[in-house]
């Protein structure tokens, strides 16, 4: 049997069974280090589920984790660890590690798997920034690049914003897509953060006007079409479903999970087939999620979409099959994504935009929220959740939830 | 283009062909020799084939712009007195019309658009770089 045809296995054998977070700030907002974030996460996602430290036996992460895995199983006072996995990337993978935790727990290698992300950018700095001579401030003669950074940063490639943008323009010229497409997505976050109180932009509303008035930053992204820098940490408790229903928590089913990479996809992004450059590079993924779970595009109630910048959020849509190729622009208008009347509500805690940039584990919170039914927007009787991670930074990644 | 600050390509042996011959005013396009597909960036072997046998193809050095972005918001201090630039993904008129980010060295950020047809020239960067930019045709 193909993986990307149906009765996938693990369909509703895992689930998640708590999750947990700290307060989310602004980048250099937090009153405590990175790794004292990441043991307030765990520690609250563990209790969340009814289950104690002692019961955690495994650890799924993703690279870019400077809290690690061995010091805060230590910490914890973890017991029998039997199972970490790193996942490669970054905010590609935060649905990816729920994956392997539910093929960790479903295989019996381990019996309870916390996932979990940690960051404080202003204890470290910016995540994806340029490495060499990185920062305004400084710039020496002499300093040399190599690799396929050889052929970026030399005709001022520098920044994840520059690289996004030229796949934004292409959309543009190819589908007739516009910098307003793009910012609707933008105000459908910020209003849903206003509804959150943990949102780091709790308190400051988005209109379109207000997206069209920002900043450049490398067109056609403006400032608001740019992912916020934050600090913060969440974390999420998978086991199996059957343990599931020994514990005072609601478990919320993983009904699919995929992950993966198109053909020719990859850090090269000038190599790649052509049609990946107005495109998420997710339709395979897509494909494979959907044959998993059971269902299709038209069963998802609500989604929780990665935004690392907004143009890839509407080809993410085009890839999940909520419109055909290229008519993302036409169909965010007229406030689809928005609560609660939009055919489809997106990132109701307000996501990376507006909520806060955890590298996009928070929106398998957020999910989880919405199929317990305690979402600050929450779409009355959802029962499916489409969880999608960084979009066009293969191998990337996502997630059918179901409510149980 | 750039202030002397910006980071200078490392010549590595994949892609030594390419920047020796940038210096001697040629732009080269990485071909396997036994499929004859193109690829750019250089790679080890052909995607499309497997092989790890190639040669490098001299483009004349014409084609259009793909897509292109203009860098507002300054990331590196080699580029903080030069912004706004663009940045523009040219698709050669041969070499398998392969995709080459690059620059366009004559032209206002604001002129830049998919479609501009453009010919690549060579800014020496330092004794041993050459890059191959564009210009407008």
């Amino acid at each position: 049997m193909s993986p990307s045809t149906g009765d996938w296995p693990l369909r509703d054998r895992t689930a998640i069974v708590g999750i947990g977070e700290t307060e989310y700030w602004k980048a250099g907002g937090a009153d405590r280090t990175e790794f004292e974030l990441a043991c307030e996460a765990v520690r609250r996602a563990v209790a969340d589920a009814g289950l104690t430290l002692a019961d955690v036996d495994g650890l799924s992460i993703y690279s870019g984790e400077r809290s690690d895995p061995s010091e805060l199983a230590q910490t914890l006072g973890l017991r029998d660890l039997r199972y970490v996995s790193l996942y490669p990337g970054g905010g590609n993978s935060a649905c990816a590690v729920v994956h392997h935790a539910a093929l960790a727990v479903a295989s019996g290698s381990a019996d309870v798997v916390v996932c979990y992300r940690s960051i404080c950018q202003g204890q470290f700095g910016r995540f994806g920034r340029a490495r060499v001579g990185a920062g305004t401030a400084r710039a020496e003669v002499g300093s040399t690049v190599g690799g396929r950074q050889a052929f970026s940063m030399p005709v001022g490639l520098m920044s994840a914003a520059q690289s996004y943008a030229l796949e934004a323009r292409r959309h543009m010229h190819e589908y007739g897509t516009t910098s307003e497409h793009f910012g609707m997505i933008s105000v459908a976050c910020y209003a849903n953060a206003q509804r959150n109180p943990r949102a780091v932009m709790h308190g400051r509303p988005l209109t379109l006007e207000d997206h069209q008035r920002a900043r450049m930053i490398a067109d056609p992204y403006r400032l608001f079409d740019c992912c916020q820098e934050s600090d913060g940490a969440c974390a999420v408790v998978v086991t199996t479903t059957e343990r599931a229903r020994d514990l005072a928590s609601t478990p919320v089913l993983i009904a699919g999970a995929a992950e993966g990479l198109a053909a020719g996809d990859g850090g090269d992004r000038f190599r790649r087939p052509r049609e990946l450059w107005t495109s998420a590079g997710l339709a395979g993924v897509a494909r494979d999620l959907y044959a998993r779970a059971g269902i299709g595009p038209a069963d998802i109630d609500v989604a929780q979409l990665y935004e690392n910048f907004t143009g890839q959020v509407l080809m993410t849509i085009e890839d999940f099959g909520f419109c055909a190729k290229g008519e993302g622009g036409p169909f965010v208008e007229g406030g689809t994504l928005e609560w609660p009347h939009g055919d489809l509500p997106i990132n109701t805690a307000g996501g990376n935009l507006a909520e806060g940039y955890i590298h996009g584990l928070s929106l398998v919170n957020e999910g989880v929220r919405q199929l317990r039914g305690t979402s600050t927007s929450q779409v009355d009787g959802a029962q499916h959740c489409l969880v999608v991670a960084g979009p066009s930074a293969p191998p990337s990644s996502a997630l059918i939830l179901r409510r149980s | 283009m750039f202030p002397p600050e910006m980071p200078v390509p490392v010549v590595e042996s994949l892609t030594e062909p390419y920047w020796s011959a940038a210096r001697e005013g040629r732009l080269v396009i990485q071909r396997c020799t036994d499929c004859g597909a193109h690829r750019h960036l250089p790679h080890v072997l052909c995607p499309a084939c497997g092989s790890t046998a190639c040669d490098w193809d001299v483009s004349e050095g014409r084609g259009t712009v793909f897509t292109y972005t203009v860098v507002t918001h300054p990331v590196h201090g080699a580029v903080v007195d030069v912004v706004p630039y663009a940045v523009v993904v040219v698709e050669l008129d041969d070499c398998g019309n392969v995709l080459v980010p690059s620059n366009v060295v004559d032209c206002p950020p604001d002129e830049v658009h998919v479609g501009m047809p453009v010919e690549v020239v060579f800014d020496r960067v330092t004794d041993e770089v050459t890059i191959p930019r564009f210009r407008r045709v």
